[in-house]
């Protein structure tokens, strides 16, 4: 069974999700993706949705949308089922990334290639 | 704790154990800025025979912040999140909100000079003003109870 991506942003950054979720693509994994438009009174249950049915989680932080609360919210419910989940940092400098997303390993989104090569080569190994 | 062969350590050990099964953790989740209210919310939920689990008193210097919140959301039985102007800024309370929600568990919104609206994440829940706080005690006494009378 492909390895499967869910990717949480807020609806700022949505230009953003859909180029990840191309490069994921194309790398063979398969995405699924919340951009805060989809039901946007139930977050929480979309995301748990979600997660249940995911490998790994990205959580898209950019200057655009590092205030909002949801995006805490996915990282705490991924880390509370224990999903491998994994923080994209788009924009910001490092004196601004939030001291939670500094306790987690993080991925700046320069280096977003890197990481995809060594995803893809995870999960064909496994 | 193990029994040495001692009837007394074995009586101990055994009491140990029911205490244990007995105990009925509350998660609290809330901004340091607001630690008073906190701890008082902690004496008042403690003298119903609960536990809390309180970031100042259960955190130690050196632990990974994130894991021991998640021990902590994975031993509780509920959370009381308080909402507050400070707890809508911060990082950690949503954190702490998706964790406890993820894992199905009884979240309860306290709000203190906040709209329910304000903390997006749980406008879905019923929420309890912190002037109505007697409320909740109420309705916590009787889930301890009922928990007990369950695993009695």
């Amino acid at each position: 069974m492909a390895y499967k991506v869910f990717i949480h942003s807020s609806s700022k950054d949505i230009d953003i999700v859909q180029d990840l979720a191309n490069r994921l693509e194309i790398a063979g994994i398969d995405v699924d993706y919340f951009n805060g438009l989809i039901s946007p009174d139930k977050p929480i249950a979309v995301t748990n949705k979600a997660l249940r049915e995911a490998d790994e989680i990205f959580v898209i932080l950019s200057s655009e949308s590092m205030d909002d609360p949801n995006l805490m919210v996915a990282l705490g419910a991924a880390a509370s089922t224990r999903r491998r989940v994994t923080p994209i940092v788009i924009g910001l400098e490092t004196a601004q990334v939030p001291s939670l997303i500094k306790s987690l390993k993080y991925v700046r989104y320069a280096d977003l290639n890197r990481y995809i090569v060594d995803l893809a080569t995870r999960t064909k190994a496994a | 704790m193990k029994s040495n062969g001692n009837p007394d350590s074995y009586q101990m050990a055994k009491s140990s154990k029911r205490q244990k099964r007995l105990r009925y953790l509350v998660f609290i989740s809330h901004s340091s800025l607001d630690a008073w209210v906190a701890k008082a919310m902690v004496e008042k939920i403690e003298a119903l025979g609960a536990e809390c689990w309180l970031d100042e008193k259960d955190l130690t210097g050196g632990d990974v912040i994130a894991a021991e919140i998640i021990r902590g959301i994975n031993a509780c039985y509920e959370a009381i999140v308080l909402i507050s102007p400070n707890s809508v800024k911060s990082q950690w309370v949503p954190f702490e909100i998706g964790g406890a929600r993820a894992q199905h568990k009884r979240v309860t919104p306290i709000l203190n000079n906040v709209k329910p609206q304000q903390m997006a994440p749980l406008k879905d829940i019923k929420a309890i003003d912190l002037n109505s706080f007697d409320d909740f005690l109420a309705q916590l006494k009787r889930r301890i109870s009922e928990m007990r009378r369950k695993k009695a």
